[in-house]
């Protein structure tokens, strides 16, 4: 019932009981045209109100910003409807393009009403649930307000970046021809040493000059082969990593370095996994090909920073879930108490590639530099760098990422090799 | 302008124009004049779209009723005036959902009208022209006709037997004694009662789904 109802019932009552008190039957039969409309209103109220709704997405699955069209139809089963407003609740962090997600019409029997709309917005996992239909009756004396579902969801992707190919060293690698120098003599590109002539070698391999200096023995070039990885991926979920600052959240940059980095080493033909750390363990088991990079891009849509006490740090790590001595690649903003995690990695000899979005330089940045942060933001750095040359020490491969800068270039720039002076310059330093 | 405004306009001006006429018969300029400037008041809300106005029009000319009821003013012109307020009131909430179920509506016949505008391969312009004229606005204008007639059809029933009952009210007579007075007291008392228990009702339930 609605507030008119209530009005008019209140009005009913004064009058009758005014004329009660006055022994007054004009005021009495004032209250008897209000009853006459209430009571052909209650004559009238709604029996079962009935819809069907049906909800269709243009696409499930969509590239960021991509305008996804979603189109509601609703008919009437029951009787007629005066007046129904239907709004259609979609999720607060999509935004309307084009179009209505509420609409007011009159419904006769079967009639249909189509809500016609275009959404668009960043990554993510977004959930379509219900559809408020309010419903008015004659006189607008009842109004029946319910819910509607037909649930459906949209899968935002992240967005991914090209890159070079990503130079990665794991100490062993699968059996399959790739790109990765395995350590293993054989066939390849790259010298990796002399042997003995064995009885099939073609002869273009033979050593001539080691030969020449031995009289009875031929010897034979050993190139490096090349094979595919394993490479495990890890994204650093946990809130506490991860900032939120005005200009942007220093997650979705981890994200979107991922999602490149998958992307680059899937197209490389290796195996690839992932696992999200942080609100709980999210992951993707190894696999090749297209159809992992589609189930990654797919965790990674619906990753999202939480806070799980039991990983707070990086210890509880399952490195179960990563084949021996494979290619781990890190992304994550890096704390201090992660370097125990990192030493047990690289005890159980895993490759560690570490891609760090700096968290230092994107707050320095997002709230600008003022005289009085200064002085925190210089030892903040300092505190950074010394981790980041200590992770060096213990052989991890470390990218540190200022997030205004091109990833590519920054992974270019930081794994291509170095000459061997400057190796021995930054171990010294 | 429609058929629902052309009425709300009528009764705006038969509400206050029924209440001044029935004080002015018996003489009671005062409450007349009274009336006619609520009447000013009304028809300047409606004009302006003032939709507050609404509900204190009707409360003001429910008691200028009951003053007239007490001051014995014309009974049947103030039973017209007290029909015609309901009737504004109720007109008034119905143009606007009328308004808003149409703009719905109407959106969504634009929308058939372009499809309809661009004319497929094989059919001619004339016969694209008649889908568009007959399938999307005409039925949206049909439904809106017919629940507009079947409204003020109704509400002049409720009008006119209203005034019936009102008329017959006001002028039988029946004596009542003290105990009839106290039953009809107790009835009244028990029914509001209820009302309020229903009032809670609704309202815990609105909470519930608001909360769900």
């Amino acid at each position: 019932m609605t507030r008119k109802f209530w009005v008019l019932l209140g009005f009913v009552y004064v009058l009758i009981f005014l004329g009660l008190v006055t022994m007054n039957s004009g005021l009495v039969a004032l209250a008897l045209p209000l009853l006459v409309y209430l009571g052909v209103g209650i004559y009238y109220a709604p029996g079962k109100t009935r819809f069907s709704l049906k909800r269709h997405l243009s696409c499930e699955t969509v590239g960021r910003g991509g305008p996804v069209d979603v189109t509601l139809e609703i008919t009437n089963q029951g009787s007629e409807i005066e007046q129904v407003l239907l709004e259609d609740t979609f999720p607060a962090r999509l935004q309307l393009i084009s179009g209505e997600n509420s609409k007011s019409a009159l419904l006769q029997p079967g009639g249909k009403v189509e809500l016609k709309y275009t959404v668009s917005g960043e990554r993510g996992l977004y959930k379509f649930e219900e559809v408020w239909a309010s419903v008015s009756h004659i006189f607008g004396l009842y109004q029946t307000r319910f819910r509607l579902t037909d649930p459906a969801q949209l899968l935002i992707l992240p967005e991914s970046l090209k890159l070079r190919r990503v130079n990665i060293r794991p100490q062993q690698t699968r059996g399959f021809a790739g790109s990765i120098p395995s350590r293993v003599g054989g066939s390849g590109t790259d010298f990796w040493g002399v042997r003995e002539y064995q009885v099939g070698d073609p002869l273009r391999k033979i050593n001539w000059r080691a030969s020449a200096r031995h009289t009875q023995e031929l010897f034979t070039n050993e190139y490096e082969q090349e094979r595919i990885a394993d490479v495990g991926l890890i994204l650093d979920a946990r809130q506490q990593m991860n900032l939120v600052t005005p200009a942007g959240v220093l997650f979705e940059y981890s994200v979107l370095a991922i999602a490149s980095l998958a992307e680059t080493f899937i197209k490389d033909g290796n195996r690839v996994s992932l696992l999200t750390y942080g609100y709980g363990i999210d992951r993707v088991f190894p696999g090749y090909g297209k159809v992992q990079q589609e189930r990654i891009f797919r965790a990674l849509a619906r990753a999202r920073t939480g806070v799980h006490y039991a990983m707070e740090s990086l210890n509880y790590l399952p490195t179960r879930l990563f084949s021996a001595r494979s290619q781990i690649v890190m992304i994550s903003p890096l704390g201090q108490e992660d370097l125990p995690a990192y030493i047990r990695l690289r005890s159980q000899g895993y490759e560690i590639l570490l891609v760090s979005p700096d968290p230092v330089d994107f707050e320095a940045r997002a709230y600008g530099m003022l005289e009085s942060t200064s002085f925190a933001v210089r030892l903040a750095r300092i505190e950074r760098s010394l981790l980041l040359r200590k992770l060096k020490h213990l052989g991890v491969r470390t990218v540190d990422w200022k997030v205004d800068h091109p990833l590519d270039e920054i992974l270019y720039t930081s794994l291509r090799r170095q000459p061997i002076r400057n190796r021995l310059q930054a171990i010294a330093i | 302008m429609t058929l629902t405004r052309k009425a709300l306009l009528g009764c705006i001006i038969l509400a206050p124009g029924a209440l001044a006429l029935a004080f002015g018969l018996r003489g009671q300029w005062i409450p007349a004049c009274v009336a006619l400037v609520l009447g000013f008041l009304c028809w300047l809300g409606q004009r302006r779209g003032w939709d507050w106005l609404v509900y204190l029009n009707l409360f003001n000319f429910l008691c200028l009723a009951m003053i007239g009821a007490l001051l014995k003013a014309w009974p049947g012109l103030v039973l017209v005036g007290v029909g015609a307020t309901l009737a504004t009131w109720d007109l008034h909430d119905f143009d606007i959902r009328l308004g808003l179920a149409a703009q719905g509506s109407a959106k969504e016949s634009e929308a058939a009208d372009q499809v309809a505008k661009a004319v497929p391969e094989g059919v001619t312009r004339e016969v694209a022209d008649r889908v568009a004229e007959v399938v999307p606005e005409g039925i949206a204008r049909e439904v809106a006709s017919a629940l507009e007639q079947r409204h003020l059809k109704t509400l002049l029933i409720i009008f006119g037997s209203g005034l019936l009952l009102g008329g017959a009210a006001w002028l039988i007579e029946v004596k009542l004694n003290l105990a009839v007075m106290i039953i009809l007291a107790l009835g009244l008392v028990l029914s509001l009662r209820r009302v309020i228990g229903a009032l809670r009702r609704e309202k815990i339930e609105k909470e519930k789904s608001v909360d769900a």
